[in-house]
């Protein structure tokens, strides 16, 4: 029996010869049990080697390999290539600009990145001796989720403010900003407000919800900024009724 | 291709090595995806809340001018956009706070500030109906059934 095909329009852009991106059609034979990845992969191996795309774990833990499938932002390591009918269009994340084929320019979110400081910020350093901090089951289980992320940047590209607002700093970071002013071990919150509730802030996130819908780790950036919406607000109550105790 | 997003998006500060192609908008943006158009829609809704805050602004400034202006404002407020106005405010209202709360803790325990939330069961039982309340009390309000 004859392998099953399907045809792949990819996305092409070579900056030494396209002045704007093209598509490029392949049909190629595929396994049932394949990914969107390897399909991916057997052109890059098998039929046109000069396709550029990034790839690495192959099992959804480097966040590399995040494509447009279908025009929707998915990790193609972790699609299934069955969900998909004959024809299946690939494109380079949407909202980054394309340095070749399906390969982003990804320097701006690490700008956005450590533009919200996502460390242990504390005054006080424990000495070595009296150990790790400690933190409880109950604590962590507060961050956790919001500790999954992978930065694969799915949710960069399906977030229409992103696109819109250059200035956003986008769901993963302040998912991020979010995880850390929540970690039991962490004081620098303080630190991080005038970022999180500054130009480009929490308050520019519009709740389209799309980072969560798309996040392949279930990290859910958009609930973790509606939160820090709300620690925002009573921060600014606090220091409305009583300006010396607007601390978190 | 999608349309163009904004071309100083996740553009870095830095110059860039390579020329680049410009970025674009997720596919189906604004309308050609029913999630993108549900959130247009959703942000549409501002549009519901500044004329309900005309209405009330103008109920306000209707009761400081006396009884006469009070009941002519009513009376104005019954007309058939008014009443249009207030159905399609009813359903909108109603579907906002729907698509708001239901996007709430498909993993994360439902938790927002330093409070626990309620039982899920009492959460939205608590919640719609306070909405439908709230409602209902406008639409009788507008309707002159009470005042």
């Amino acid at each position: 029996m004859g392998a099953q095909k399907k045809t792949f329009i990819v996305t092409r852009f070579d900056p030494d010869k396209d002045s704007v991106p093209r598509k490029e059609k392949y049909e190629i034979p595929v396994e049932p049990h394949w990914k969107v990845l390897d399909a991916v992969n057997y052109i890059k191996d098998e039929v046109d080697s000069t396709l550029s795309h990034r790839c690495s774990c192959r099992m959804a833990v480097c966040g590399s390999c995040g494509m447009s499938v279908n025009g929707e932002a998915k990790l193609t390591c972790k699609t299934a290539l069955s969900d998909y009918g004959d024809t299946v269009e690939i494109a380079p994340l949407a909202n980054f600009p394309i340095v070749r084929d399906l390969v982003v320019e990804l320097e701006a979110f690490i700008e956005k990145f450590q533009k919200v400081k996502p460390w242990i910020i504390r005054d006080d350093v424990n000495d070595i001796a009296a150990g790790p901090y400690k933190q409880s089951v109950e604590e962590l289980n507060v961050i956790k989720q919001f500790s999954m992320c992978i930065n694969c940047m799915l949710c960069y590209a399906a977030c229409p403010q992103i696109g819109l607002n250059p200035d956003f700093i986008g769901p993963a970071a302040l998912a991020l900003a979010h995880r850390y002013n929540e970690d039991s071990r962490d004081r620098g919150a303080d630190e991080r407000r005038d970022i999180l509730l500054g130009v480009g802030g929490t308050y520019d996130c519009t709740f389209a919800n799309e980072c969560s819908e798309v996040c392949p780790k279930d990290v859910d950036p958009a609930i973790a900024i509606q939160r820090e919406k709300f620690l925002g607000l009573i921060h600014w109550a606090r220091n409305f009724v009583s300006p010396k105790k607007g601390g978190r | 291709m999608s349309s163009p997003a904004n071309p100083q998006a996740m553009v870095p500060k830095a110059p860039q090595k390579t020329r680049t192609a410009p970025p674009t908008m997720p596919q189906g943006w604004w309308a050609g995806q029913s999630r993108l158009l549900r959130y247009v829609l959703f942000g549409a809704s501002g549009f519901i809340y500044f004329f309900a805050a005309l209405m009330i602004l103008c109920l306000a400034c209707a009761l400081s001018r006396g009884p006469e202006e009070w009941q002519k404002t009513l009376e104005c407020f019954q007309s058939t956009p008014s009443r249009v106005y207030h159905a399609v405010a009813l359903i909108w209202f109603i579907w906002v706070g729907l698509r708001f709360f239901s996007f709430f803790g498909p993993a994360q325990p439902r938790k927002i500030g330093p409070m626990k939330s309620p039982p899920d069961a009492l959460f939205y039982i608590v919640f719609y109906a306070g909405m439908i309340v709230v409602n209902i009390g406008i639409a009788a309000l507008l309707w002159g059934k009470i005042l």
